[in-house]
């Protein structure tokens, strides 16, 4: 007997579920929204656990369990990736509080900094908000030109804090916390200038993509200057 | 309470989360002669050599079905001299967990001194649980079979 000859799987999923079209529609949606919060998808998916062990399965995790576990390296660092413009930037995870959706800015009157745009509301508390792209002399947005990854984007406002404050900018998309070892952080051509370079502390190669990483420190200063 | 839920025959089980250290599948083991059938074997897990026993063949006298559900959970045997040691328990259909509230326990009402490790009983997803203590599984006898220290 087949391992596959003793299931009888209903795949209601597939019929009146969330992947088909057949009405009327399953009771069940209404409460569970989708077919993977549902029990009866749930015990479906167990029951691949009731066959018999596949040939070698039981050698291998023999072999598996009886080695030591791979510790992880603790030494690693890591950063938040995101996007401004064309450009890939990450900042030390430490640094990010929290990544939120995009809101309002509420503008200030009599600022003179180009680089403090206002205050936004983070958790019922007001936050000052900073333009990244201006600091950095950037062009924000350059959805367009990433449009053709198909995939969806979505901007979103990292904040960041040193001691003395914390400051909100918005990213046009943050791709996550990225792991690296600190040999794997390039330092960037001498022969670059301009103020991205000078606000960079190294480079790191994420898949395809190039990505400077900020220095925090001047990153932060600048944006505590732009409240003098 | 996070707990581990498997099956002895048609019923739940389950063990306090805090005290399983790992689940794995079911791993060839070295048998050991002259020992209860319950005790299946020792293991090597992670370059110890810990002792497993077959939870089912110890409540049922069958031992567990060979199945890719079948798991081996280990958790940590405190000793009475105080020291820990990972016991290897196989049991069925160990392939999920249930968030268990303490205040949801109740007296299991029976009990018989022959299986002094089962606990206070719960109602999870409609299906009674019975906990089961890790502490009492073992008779001394085969505790000092198990875990001979210094020899």
């Amino acid at each position: 007997m087949s391992a596959t000859a003793e299931l009888h799987i209903h795949d209601c999923w597939n019929r009146i579920g969330v992947w088909g079209r057949e009405t009327p529609r399953c009771p069940k949606l209404v409460q569970f929204t989708h077919c993977y919060n549902c029990d009866v998808y749930q015990a479906a998916g167990r029951m691949l656990h009731a066959r018999a062990l596949p040939a070698g399965y039981q050698a291998e995790w023999t072999e598996i369990v009886a080695s030591r576990k791979q510790a992880h390296a603790r030494t690693g660092l890591a950063a938040v990736v995101f996007r401004i413009g064309r450009e890939w930037l990450a900042v030390p995870a430490g640094l990010v509080d929290e990544i939120v959706e995009l809101r309002a800015v509420h503008g200030l009157p009599h600022r003179s900094s180009p680089i403090l745009l206002g205050l936004v509301n983070i958790r019922g508390k007001l936050q000052l908000a900073v333009d990244i792209a201006e600091l950095l002399g950037i062009a924000a947005g350059g959805g367009a030109a990433l449009k053709k990854e198909h995939r969806s984007i979505y901007p979103r406002m990292l904040v960041v804090h040193n001691e003395q404050h914390r400051f909100v900018f918005a990213a046009d998309e943050v791709l996550g916390t990225h792991r690296y070892a600190a040999k794997e952080l390039e330092s960037l051509p001498a022969t670059l200038s301009g103020a991205l370079t000078k606000y960079s502390a190294g480079a790191l190669r994420l898949g395809d993509r190039n990505v400077g990483l900020l220095d925090h420190e001047l990153l932060l200063y600048a944006f505590s200057r732009s409240l003098a | 309470m996070l707990a581990m839920l498997f099956s002895i025959g048609d019923d739940r089980y389950a063990l306090p989360a805090a005290e399983v250290f790992e689940v794995t599948p079911v791993l060839k083991l070295k048998k050991i002669p002259a020992v209860p059938d319950y005790v299946a074997g020792l293991c090597n897990f992670r370059g110890m050599s810990i002792p497993v026993l077959d939870i089912s063949a110890l409540a049922l006298g069958v031992p567990c079905r060979l199945l890719l559900s079948t798991r081996m959970i280990v958790v940590n045997y405190i000793l009475d001299s105080g020291g820990v040691k990972p016991l290897g328990l196989l049991a069925e259909q160990a392939t999920q967990t249930a968030t268990i509230r303490e205040a949801d326990l109740q007296a299991p009402g029976i009990q018989a001194e022959s299986v002094p490790w089962l606990g206070k009983v719960t109602i999870s997803s409609g299906e009674l649980v019975q906990l089961v203590e890790v502490d009492e599984l073992l008779t001394p006898e085969v505790v000092a079979m198990l875990f001979r220290e210094g020899r």
